[in-house]
């Protein structure tokens, strides 16, 4: 007798009478208590009017308009041959064909010693033929040169030679003074900047 | 259940089920989880709106938001409160953002002159009853859609659930990412308020 008569039915009472599984003490008090039977068929008009409420349905082509929106996984064939895919395999196989063509070389090298090193010493041969060639070319021009044979008369003395070689050393010098000057940006602003 | 599921295996089918094929890219799949929702989903945002033109928005943003999310779903949960979870989500937020909206209906606040606060402010008519509104209304007219529109968002959401599309308290919950003690709470007292709303019925 712990609900009546000073407790009215609570809200998981007026659950449990719907669904009839009120406990005995609780429908004793609702036998008796005009309120809570008012509440309970009150409640039950609601419950009704609610469970009669119709579902509605949205326009016709609203399952159309949904799936033209959403963004669906490709099947797998079709995904093998997207652009970005595509892309992908092709740095593959290039990667693949530069691991495959430098196996092959090594391999092909270790099978032909002999030829490779009689190729590169026709190559370190020719390469030295080549320079000295160019040497003596730059030589051939130089000495050809108007102005070799006065130089050469004038640095025929080891004091003159040094007093050539002095005199270029500062005029180098003074030449890279000149040019850090003018490259160098001004610390401070400048007197005469706004006129 | 088949790659392939003919029309009448993927109506029986569960929704995890439908879920695994539309990850596949089934489009069927995908129809099927549309055709399952688009009513419940439709209804319960409809009657939280209260506009059908809005009510389809919010219903086909729903179920974008769902379909192209389908990979993040996990199976352990059920597929119809996570759909429910995004629908109400975006009833929701349409309703604070109208509230927002409201606080302009006086005009800009940097309105100068009479005349600038007149050509900012909102006309009432705009929010008025279009001929859309009208027939929505007519159709939600009945005395206890009446009184549901009546209630607190949170509450509506709440009955709507439980005792239109039938949820239980422990889905609700789930869905609205609320404490169980407070979603029984709160459809009770969304359910006194209707017996409030609707006590001339009895007494006639």
């Amino acid at each position: 007798m712990k609900r009546w008569p000073i407790n009215h039915l609570t809200a998981d009472d007026l659950d449990a009478f719907h669904s009839a599984s009120l406990s005995p003490e609780a429908r004793t008090h609702l036998t008796e208590c005009a309120d809570c039977q008012a509440m309970v068929s009150m409640d039950r008009v609601v419950l009704n009017a609610l469970a009669t409420l119709p579902s509605y349905a949205p326009r016709p082509d609203f399952e159309n308009r949904v799936l033209t929106r959403i963004r669906r996984p490709e099947p797998a064939l079709l995904r093998l041959f997207r652009p970005a895919a595509m892309a992908g395999r092709r740095r593959l196989a290039l990667a693949a064909t530069l691991v495959v063509a430098v196996g092959t070389s090594i391999v092909w090298s270790l099978f032909n010693r002999d030829l490779l090193l009689s190729w590169v010493q026709l190559a370190a041969v020719e390469t030295g033929r080549a320079v000295w060639l160019g040497v003596r070319v730059a030589a051939t021009n130089l000495t050809a040169q108007p102005w070799y044979l006065p130089i050469r008369d004038f640095a025929s003395s080891p004091g003159r030679l040094a007093l050539l070689a002095g005199g270029s050393l500062v005029a180098y010098a003074a030449a890279l003074i000149a040019l850090r000057r003018v490259l160098t940006l001004p610390s401070g602003p400048v007197s005469h900047a706004n006129g | 259940m088949s790659e392939r599921p003919t029309l009448a295996e993927l109506k029986a089918a569960t929704d995890q089920e439908v879920v695994l094929l539309a990850k596949k890219g089934r489009e069927s799949a995908y129809r099927e989880l549309v055709r399952r929702y688009e009513r419940p989903v439709f209804s319960l945002i409809y009657r939280m709106v209260r506009n059908r033109e809005l009510a389809e928005d919010l219903s086909q943003e729903t179920f974008i938001k769902v379909l192209n999310a389908l990979e993040s779903y996990r199976p352990e949960f059920k597929f119809s409160s996570w759909v429910f979870k995004i629908a109400n989500n975006a009833a929701i937020d349409h309703l604070r953002r109208r509230e927002l909206d409201t606080l302009s209906l006086e005009g800009s606040p940097h309105a100068e002159t009479p005349q600038m606060v007149e050509a900012t402010a909102l006309q009432i008519g705009e929010r008025g009853e279009t001929a859309l509104d009208a027939v929505a209304n007519k159709e939600l007219g009945g005395e206890i859609e009446q009184a549901i529109a009546k209630l607190r968002p949170e509450y509506r959401t709440c009955i709507l659930l439980r005792h239109v599309e039938g949820r239980a308290y422990e889905e609700i919950a789930e869905i609205l990412g609320l404490p169980l003690g407070t979603v029984k709470t709160y459809i009770h007292r969304a359910r006194n308020e209707l017996r409030i709303a609707l006590a001339h019925l009895k007494q006639e």
